[in-house]
């Protein structure tokens, strides 16, 4: 590598990155950082550009919007409760994410851990749930869940309406990710830390949850934002098993949808609504930040 | 009550305790396969039992007699391109074809979605002031309700109302009405959907680096690796089973696209294979629809397999 | 042992068994074989019943479709006991803001006190509703009770008995009302197989809105020619759209809603029809016979009709202007917008011309903003009825919209479903939505009422209403629309949007649906 072979600007330029390449893994970071951000937001800051237009003016609107009408918050949380439906929408993934990550981490205990005849194909099989649009599976489990159709005599429960219509079909959907992910850390711990908890006394179920779930924290709080996340942005089957009132747990893309009328779509108010309902998530991001840490530092196994 | 529940339960979790690994493994499963047997695999069962009857339109009920795998052979061979709203695959209009689209726009997106995602990934990983923040942020176009994202693009695009159509078209980017064009909306959704999984990707990658033991990169920081080194020592094959479940799942929901293409340009513009399944199911051909479905799902477990066939070779090597 | 853990687990296993769900209460009704009775009935030939039927309830056969819903309604159904009851109606969002209101004039057009209607709102994409409706009919669901319905709807639940045939409950004098007052093109809409499945709750008339201020700047005198029910040629339209752009100096001149989704089956079919051309020859083959009736898309007209447009789009340097028709007074832009986009300029007070749906009138209408300056006027017209290629077609014409009252055949409540519908349907319900939302009244001589005349911003307009009504077009309503007016579209669009030439496009609209006909007959 002569250090003649570059000139002038261009050759400082370069002989500075290889003598400092700290700085430039420096510079390089914050180039892409802040990239992200601009880029991730860039849609947001328009989204938000169009709440604040007033009705109006919404033709040829400019980068930078021309009048401020900051109301349009308050006007459609009082337009549509849009807070109820927001609850809705929390408590639903709320218990998806409970009854996934309890059967899913069963499921991933044992194809990360369990030794048993059958893995791959079964895995398959859960994978293969997922090959399939929603729709797919949208008129039998409806006939199903609302109670029209008869097994033995007995008709299944209607679930029409209630929060239970809802968290099954989410469950069904979100159950090969969150297996698969959990799966996947739960077999990176070693034996060893396992061992050492039976060996004090724990039952084979009990290792899973005292030792193993906490020691795969990242995996089983990323598992838990995913079908959260999932869950709160879904509209498919949450459309189909309710009838839209906030009364009968419709969810929160509801909410934003009741600006849109047949002939007449209100973008600043779904752009409105559609910011608000983001909050809750981004608590629930900031929040969870906490679990995402590194996991198996020294105090783990010395060995 | 704590007691005569402890009581009741003990004997249960004592048998536990001496079940063999394998009975003990398929008890585990067991919940889970219960639960999507009822849910999942009985309303697969009954949609591939409609793929093999007829479409009834004029009668009592939207399926009719049965058929065998007609339905899928007229999809397939073009016969029933007449009723579908677009082709499922036509070799003479390739780019107005549901399969070609779809794989064109996954193929797309999952090739620099990941790259990206995993850049993102590895700059949330270090520790700045800020870090939780920038993570927060990051993470909001992938929470955001399926039907805004379409939305905001479709506003974004939209010759009336955004400011940027014009200059973008001045640069010979795009047409002057960029969601009416096949091609720009192609693109554009491309776009949209990287937009919106690189955080879901980078979240999984996140999760992946932070359970990678710091102490081998205190050796190797010692032994006098570099940055680079590191990474691609270190970092990327402890990541590689967490990138390869990312990518499985970034590529099938890829495949799946519907929502926002139908909230921005529409699936007229842009028919993908969902689209397909939508559009036919709601012309009440259920039977149809349903066969479209199954092939699409045979579509992705093809691509899938083709993953799990290069991950393993790549894992032997 | 840990015993947190197996509280844990317990817990769980609690949760989930506890939430086994709400059973619907067996109201038994006195009404021929409700679906849910037949289906616990044949239910108890277990799961394989479930596998082998159509929709999980072994009706899948003729029989069990008739006896399962429809059916036969005896008269003691319709007896209404004055006992409490609560119905619920299926919604959009635009009346369920007003839904006390609406209740009050329920109760003022003489609903019995102790029917309470629940209105339950939904989300109103037309595509969004039919899924919803879809999935709660084809299910066989008890409630809603009754729905706003489309006539999109029609050629998809008629068949299949999805929706409530009329004719036995509404009674000799509302059936002959339906005959004689209501819009015939609106009622005949909703009826399939010699039955009846919906009433009219409104309709929407799409008219011409304009800019008069602006227009009468440029020099024309709307008033003096009466456009307000004197149709205009095209060629005088283009003309004066032009005058007025140019000398207002606005963005556009004549904005509509050219989108694929509107250009073959709205707005372009109109315009189509106003030239005397239509799809499939004479208004009378709009429903078929399917496979036996003329397709006539590639005709003359339909070729006419795209170089007009062609013309307003990109003026006469396009190849397939036609000369001497005013041209550029529409933006390219239209081949991407839907309604709302379309109405952007517009409302800015950035267009001349527009055309809309009724709605649209009551906002551009309101003090705040055009107020008197807006003027409206029905659809021009190219060729005159009397010249006109096919039967039907030709004249002022504009495509029929508006929504219906159906009736969910499943519901437990049929009696005060029907009184319910009845006050619904009543001169002082239309009247009182007109008020409220400004949805036109499907009665024609309605508009002459006294409460009509006094509707803020809308009075200024019924004669141009009452006119356009009285010329409105249905389309096609059968199962192979849908996939037709798709093809249309496509080759409609890709024609305006310069990629093909108005024969090029016409011929394989042509072919594909000759080719769509010929599949489904």
């Amino acid at each position: 590598m002569s250090e003649q072979q570059y000139s002038g600007l261009t050759g400082r330029i370069v002989k500075y990155a290889i003598h400092n390449s700290t700085d430039v893994y420096r510079l390089g970071f914050w180039v892409g950082l802040v990239s992200f951000i601009m880029i991730t937001l860039f849609p947001f800051y328009w989204l938000l550009v169009l709440a604040v237009t007033p009705d109006n003016q919404l033709y040829q609107m400019g980068i930078v919007p021309d009048n401020f009408n900051v109301g349009v918050f308050l006007t459609v949380v009082q337009e549509y409760p849009l807070h109820h439906y927001i609850f809705n929408s929390i408590l639903i993934a709320t218990i998806t994410v409970i009854v996934c990550i309890t059967l899913g981490s069963l499921a991933g205990y044992a194809f990360g851990r369990v030794d048993f005849p059958g893995k791959g194909p079964l895995l398959l099989l859960l994978l293969v749930i997922s090959y399939f649009p929603g729709i797919a599976f949208l008129i039998p489990l409806f006939e199903l869940l609302t109670g029209s159709l008869s097994i033995l005599g007995t008709p299944t429960p209607d679930l029409y309406n209630t929060p239970w219509g809802m968290v099954f079909p989410f469950t069904m959907l979100s159950l090969p990710i969150t297996i698969f992910i959990l799966t996947t850390f739960y077999s990176q711990i070693p034996d060893g830390l396992e061992d050492a908890a039976r060996v004090e006394g724990t039952t084979r179920l009990g290792a899973l949850f005292r030792v193993i779930m906490p020691l795969s924290a990242p995996g089983v709080v990323t598992a838990a934002i995913i079908v959260f996340i999932g869950v709160y942005r879904e509209f498919f089957f949450s459309f189909i098993m309710t009838d839209g009132s906030p009364e009968n747990w419709a969810v929160l893309v509801y909410g934003i949808l009741n600006f849109q009328q047949q002939h007449t779509q209100m973008y600043n108010m779904m752009a409105a609504a559609s910011l608000i309902g983001i909050i809750p998530i981004a608590v629930l991001v900031i929040l969870a930040q906490e679990h995402i840490v590194r996991g198996l530092t020294a105090g783990g196994l010395k060995e | 009550m704590r007691q005569k529940v402890q009581q009741a339960v003990s004997p249960v979790f004592l048998k536990i305790e001496q079940l063999d690994e394998d009975k003990y493994g398929y008890l585990l499963v067991a919940p889970v396969f219960l639960v999507l047997g009822v849910l999942a695999f009985y309303p697969l069962v009954r949609t591939f039992y409609f793929s093999l009857q007829d479409d009834d339109l004029t009668g009592v009920h939207p399926i009719g007699e049965f058929v065998g795998i007609e339905n899928y052979v007229q999809i397939l061979s073009g016969d029933a391109n007449a009723i579908l709203t677009s082709p499922f695959f036509d070799l003479q209009a390739p780019f107005s074809s549901a399969l070609i689209v779809t794989l064109l726009i996954t193929g797309v997106s999952v090739a620099i979605g990941t790259i990206l995602g995993l850049g993102m990934a590895i700059i949330l990983n270090k520790e700045f002031k800020g870090r939780r923040y920038a993570r927060t942020i990051v993470i909001l176009p992938w929470s955001i309700p399926i039907v805004i994202q379409g939305m905001m693009f479709f506003l974004l695009f939209q010759p009336s109302l955004s400011p940027f159509v014009e200059p973008l078209a001045n640069l010979g980017i795009f047409s002057s009405n960029p969601l009416i064009s096949s091609q720009d909306s192609t693109i554009i959704i491309i776009l949209i959907d990287i937009w919106r999984k690189i955080p879901f990707i980078a979240l999984i990658i996140m999760a992946g680096i932070a359970s990678i033991d710091q102490n081998l990169y205190d050796v190797a920081e010692v032994a006098g690796a570099t940055k680079w080194q590191q990474f691609r020592l270190i970092t990327l094959p402890q990541i590689k089973p967490v990138l390869f479940i990312g990518m499985i799942f970034y590529t099938i929901s890829s495949m799946k696209i519907y929502g926002i293409v139908e909230a921005s340009a529409g699936c007229s513009t842009v028919p993908t294979l969902t689209c397909l399944v939508v559009q036919t199911f709601r012309q009440q051909r259920w039977a149809t629809a349903s066969a479209i479905a199954f092939l699409t799902a045979v579509v992705i477990g093809v691509i899938i397999m083709v993953y799990v066939v290069r991950f393993r070779e790549a894992d032997a090597s | 042992m840990n015993n947190n853990f197996i509280y844990y687990d317990y817990d769980i296993q609690r949760m989930v068994r506890d939430s086994s769900g709400t059973h619907t209460s067996s109201h038994s009704s006195a009404r021929a074989l409700s679906r849910r009775q037949f289906v616990t009935a044949v239910g108890a030939s277990g799961l394989a019943v479930g596998l082998a039927g159509c929709s999980g309830t072994g009706g899948g056969d003729g029989g069990g479709g008739d006896g399962s819903s429809g059916g036969e309604v005896s008269t003691d159904d319709l007896e209404y006991g004055g006992e409490d009851v609560t119905v619920e109606y299926s919604t959009a969002p635009l009346f369920g803001n007003i839904a006390d209101t609406l209740k009050q004039a329920a109760y003022d057009a003489g609903l019995p006190e102790s029917i309470d209607i629940e209105f339950s709102t939904t989300v109103w994409g037309a595509d969004d509703l039919q899924d919803r409706y879809n999935q709660i009919l084809s299910s066989g669901r008890t409630t809603p009770d009754f729905m706003l319905t489309n006539f999109a709807y029609t050629p998809f639940f008629a068949p299949r008995e999805w929706l409530l045939d009329l004719t036995q409950v509404l009674g000799e004098e509302k059936l002959n009302a339906l005959e004689n007052d209501y819009s015939q093109v609106m009622v005949d809409s909703m009826r399939w197989d010699g039955g009846l499945y919906g009433v009219p709750q409104f309709i929407d008339i799409p008219t011409i809105q304009y800019r008069k201020d602006l227009v009468e700047a440029a020099g024309y005198d709307p008033e003096g020619e009466n456009w307000a029910t004197e149709p205009l040629t095209w060629e005088y339209f283009a003309e004066v759209t032009k005058a007025a752009q140019e000398e207002a100096g606005t963005d556009h001149g004549y904005t509509t809603a050219m989108n694929q989704r509107n250009i073959g089956s709205i707005t372009g079919y109109e315009h189509l029809v106003t030239n005397g051309g239509n799809y499939f020859g004479d208004m009378t083959n709009q429903n078929g016979p399917i496979g036996d009736r003329p397709v006539t898309i590639d005709e003359e007209q339909t070729v006419q009709t795209l170089r007009q447009f062609r013309t307003f789009l990109y003026g006469s340097d396009d190849e397939y202007a036609i000369e001497g028709l005013t041209g550029g007074i529409t933006p390219p832009n239209a081949l991407g917008w839907d309604t709302s986009p379309s109405m952007e300029s517009f409302n800015a007070g950035e267009a001349i011309t527009h055309r809309n749906w009724s709605f649209a009138i009551a906002e551009y209408g309101s003090e705040e903003n055009f107020g008197e300056d807006l003027g409206v006027m029905p659809y021009p017209y190219g060729v005159s009825e009397s010249e006109a290629a096919y039967e039907g077609a030709g004249g002022t014409n504009a495509k029929l919209g508006g929504w219906h009252l159906s009736i969910n055949p499943n519901t437990e409540k049929l009696a005060a479903t029907v009184e319910a519908i009845k006050a619904m349907t009543s001169d002082e319900f239309y009247l009182t939505i007109f008020e409220e939302l400004g949805s036109t009244p499907p009665k024609p001589g309605l508009f002459e009422s006294d409460r009509a005349q006094e509707v803020d911003v809308m009075s200024r307009y019924l004669d141009t209403l009452q006119f356009q009504s009285q010329n409105q077009f249905a389309p096609p309503i059968n199962a192979v629309w849908d996939p037709q007016k798709s093809a249309i579209g496509q080759e409609f669009h890709a024609c305006l949007n310069q990629q093909k030439s108005p024969e090029e496009a016409v011929a394989a609209a042509q072919s594909q649906v000759e080719q769509i006909e010929e599949q489904e007959s």
